[in-house]
């Protein structure tokens, strides 16, 4: 039987198992709202851990990791030192926000902002930024699957077919099942994730270098600078300490403001979920020491990819491992692809209709569903668009979108444990936090430093949301208390549904 | 008594992570040699701080659940 055949046949059985754990996942979730947005906060610590872990890593990390390793070098280690850093606040943040939207009914963070700060013009703007970072991040993911597909049936499957086939799975369940599907499927998806990158990222080295010293030994004596911290730039030069600098900084700030992760503190079962969840965070960050390893495995091996996100694809088809091996690959890269690709779409279209329609309408549950679901297929087809149309840099939107998520931190930290914080500070700051990022990211030039543009629109975010607030009248009490010291669970006033 | 020290030493903790994984602190990690278990140093720095962040948390966890 020819290779590719076989592989065809591991990836439609791991499809086919995806797709059966996604359409179980549903069973014993309520049809409201809540059920289908926040699983009924009922999620526990495993599926938790899984659905955090995986969602963080996403298609980008399994297959640009390698490609950032074997092109840019040392520069890829500033992913190893955010990760930690950037959940450790959500110890503190994610279950006060959890307590409050349980209280209050809340499943997306701009109901969690307006909660305190009521304004639908900022509900509205809240949910075009997210979708606006959302939807390049659905489209990396479809390409990611697409690649990979393409590359191991030798073109035979074409990128356009392959990530519609992946996606038209992700599309039915999570349709049927909601977050609880996003939820289950993650839990499968991370752990063929981290066992099949662990036994890839220890294998490659010793089958080509004959272990991971001689490996480092061999890059240190023909490619020194590669290894060399701040690393690399795509271009090859030398990466900047303040460009290595920052884009850690941004990252910390930015990581758990992303919409798909933060709303994922209204799916927990309670607060120890979400802290035992930071607390073993870093065991799947690990995730990434051998990802990086495949991605070193390749650099004396493969001379000059013109795509550095094809070496993980192009390796594992040109070293002769066994074809199970190369099946394996293909399940854990669409893993990863798919487990970030489904709580994106879920979240943009849970965003849309919650923070963008229901402000403006009145809907009924059923119709809020219905709009959902709606929103799903119209989010998946604006993404499938993007990811079979050649030519566009979805990276670099990608990357500006980190700026300007980041963005989202201070009011979240302003809602939580500032009293005097205002609206018109809130929108103040963000306006100019937004307006700041953009400036520098279309005009590079005028930056004084080579600082992450999002770090800009930080520097001038701050101030502005402190100066409006106290020059605006202070927020009534009531509502203040209910956000900087909401009472402890158990006293829980009906939901507002 | 002892939780609002593990509060104090895990925000310390965290904070000397920021400083050691950025600039300037990380020019004296910056090299790939030596190999540390394998790793150049330059990747065996960040791998360190993800493990000293995990013991933190740990510990940080087993107080704050204590009551």
């Amino acid at each position: 039987m020819d290779q590719w055949v076989v592989i065809s046949s591991m990836i439609v059985a791991y499809l086919g198992l995806t797709l059966w754990v996604g359409l179980r996942a549903g069973r014993g979730t309520s049809s409201t709202v809540d059920g289908f947005v926040a699983g009924d906060r009922n999620f526990g610590f495993l599926v938790m851990y899984f659905v955090t872990g995986a969602t963080a890593f996403s298609a980008f990390a399994f297959l640009g990791g390698p490609g950032w390793a074997y092109s840019r070098g040392a520069a890829a280690f500033y992913i190893l030192s955010y990760g930690v850093l950037g959940m450790v606040p959500w110890y503190v943040i994610g279950p006060k926000v959890a307590r409050i939207g349980r209280r209050l009914g809340q499943v997306t963070q701009a109901q969690f902002l307006t909660g305190r700060f009521r304004s639908r013009g900022l509900s509205l703007a809240i949910a075009l930024i997210s979708i606006a970072a959302l939807i390049p991040y659905i489209t990396l993911q479809m390409r990611g699957a697409g690649i990979v597909i393409e590359a191991v049936t030798d073109g035979r499957v074409p990128l356009w077919m392959g990530a519609a086939t992946a996606y038209g799975i992700v599309l039915v369940y999570v349709l049927v099942s909601g977050v609880s599907a996003v939820g289950w499927t993650n839990t499968l998806q991370g752990v063929f994730m981290i066992v099949i990158a662990w036994s890839l990222g220890l294998y490659l080295p010793y089958a080509l270098y004959g272990g991971i010293g001689p490996m480092f030994d061999a890059i240190i004596s023909q490619r020194p600078e590669l290894l060399e911290l701040p690393g690399l730039t795509a271009g090859g030069e030398p990466w900047t300490w303040a460009g290595y600098s920052s884009a850690i900084l941004i990252s910390v700030v930015g990581l758990t403001m992303w919409p798909h992760l933060f709303m994922k503190a209204f799916t927990a079962r309670d607060e120890r979920t979400i802290r035992r969840t930071v607390v073993w965070f870093p065991t799947f960050h690990l995730f990434l020491v051998p990802v990086f390893l495949i991605g070193f495995a390749g650099v004396l091996f493969v001379d000059s990819l013109a795509q550095p996100d094809f070496i993980l694809p192009h390796l594992i088809l040109n070293v002769e491992l066994p074809v199970i091996v190369v099946g394996l690959f293909c399940a854990g890269a669409l893993s990863a692809s798919m487990s970030t690709g489904d709580a994106l779409m879920h979240a943009t279209a849970s965003v849309a209709v919650e923070d963008g329609v229901r402000p403006f309408a009145e809907l009924d549950e059923a119709q809020q569903r219905l709009l959902i679901r709606i929103f799903i297929v119209v989010a998946g087809a604006a993404a499938y668009f993007f990811a079979v149309s050649e030519g566009i840099s979805l990276v670099v939107l990608l990357l500006t979108s980190y700026g300007i998520i980041a963005q989202l931190a201070p009011p979240v930290v302003a809602a939580l444990f500032w009293r005097r914080a205002t609206t018109p500070g809130v929108i103040a700051g963000l306006l100019a936090g937004g307006a700041t990022t953009l400036l520098f990211f279309f005009w590079p030039a005028l930056k004084p430093i080579t600082l992450h543009e999002g770090l800009f629109g930080l520097i001038a975010h701050v101030p502005v949301l402190i100066l409006v607030s106290l020059l605006t009248p202070a927020q009534d009490r009531a509502r203040v208390e209910a956000y900087v010291n909401p009472p402890a669970a158990g006293r829980s006033a009906s939901p507002r549904r | 008594m002892i939780r609002p020290l593990i509060r104090r030493l895990a925000i310390g903790l965290f904070l000397l992570n920021v400083l050691a994984v950025t600039w300037p602190v990380v020019t004296l990690f910056r090299s790939p040699e030596p190999l540390v278990f394998g790793l150049p140093l330059s990747m065996a720095w960040p791998i360190a701080w993800i493990l000293f962040g995990w013991v933190m948390l740990l510990v940080l966890d087993h107080f704050e659940n204590k009551d």
